[in-house]
């Protein structure tokens, strides 16, 4: 039984969304957030913000222009 | 086909590259460029600079390839040099004022004062326009160089914690404890905003 998650709670369960850690070290956290809107709320926002980050970092393009650049600087015009 | 992807399923040998085989270097350079462009554009926020970060990483890698000893692997090696170079204009740019490890909890182990809207509840559209990007870009401009760069690598990029560790010099337990914050800081500074598009939408 845990009050509200703490920072190192919080670790170990990134550790586990992450897939670097299993189940079973933070069962009790998982029983927590299943009992803890408040918590859940802090899980959710938070494993939502990484998903947000994740969607518009695919946006960043490097454009054509740039690619040309990088060769000419690199004196690899010929291979571009 | 995009002319960026060519080439990027196969790595080209080492030896190729200490010999100064341009075709390979050349590889390289489609396999990984537009990683570290994406890496410094984050970092650096400002296409130009990342533009400039990523030219000096290549010039670099080309010129010592030849010091490379094959520890860690060539795209871990790539990062290195490009997250180094990133970091060295963001410390000319503001001196750090705070310490990147200094506590910020309460007495109750608690970091911060937490908005614990779930704003998760939003439809979908009201996470995709130009407004969001803008918040989200915002945050992450207010994260300290070094919570962002460890942010970039671990969620950004998918670099594990060891590889992140060893692109920044730093240890794996830093690397743990930095990305916490990063991910609490930004879910913070972007639950300010959420919670208002919750009221506006749901709020009597």
């Amino acid at each position: 039984m845990i009050d509200h998650l703490k920072d190192e709670d919080l670790l170990t369960l990134c550790a586990y969304l992450d897939g670097e850690e299993d189940e079973s070290m933070c069962k009790a956290i998982l029983t927590h957030l299943e009992e803890c809107p408040a918590c859940r709320a802090l899980a959710n926002t938070l494993m939502k913000t990484i998903t947000l980050y994740r969607e518009t970092d695919q946006c960043i393009e490097m454009s054509e222009e740039v690619r040309d650049r990088l060769y000419s600087c690199l004196d690899m015009e010929d291979l571009a | 086909m995009n002319p960026h992807q060519k080439n990027q399923t196969d790595q080209p040998s080492l030896e190729a590259l200490k010999a100064g085989d341009r075709e390979a270097f050349a590889k390289l350079v489609d396999m990984y460029s537009p990683m570290i462009y994406r890496l410094a554009y984050r970092m650096l926020g400002d296409a130009h600079e990342a533009e400039d970060v990523l030219q000096e990483t290549f010039m670099n890698a080309y010129r010592h390839l030849d010091t490379f000893e094959g520890r860690s692997s060539l795209k871990t090696w790539l990062y290195r040099i490009g997250a180094n170079q990133a970091l060295m204009r963001l410390r000319k740019r503001t001196p750090t004022l705070v310490s990147v490890d200094e506590e910020w909890q309460t007495d109750d182990g608690t970091t911060m004062a937490r908005e614990l809207e779930d704003w998760c509840c939003l439809p979908e559209d009201e996470f995709m326009t130009s407004e969001v990007h803008k918040q989200l870009e915002l945050a992450s401009s207010q994260l300290s160089s070094a919570l962002n760069a460890v942010f970039t690598l671990r969620d950004l990029h998918g670099m594990s914690t060891r590889e992140t560790a060893e692109i920044l010099d730093i240890s794996e337990s830093a690397v743990k404890t930095r990305l916490l914050r990063a991910r609490l800081q930004l879910r913070e500074l972007l639950s300010e905003y959420f919670a208002e598009r919750v009221e506006e939408r749901f709020g009597d």
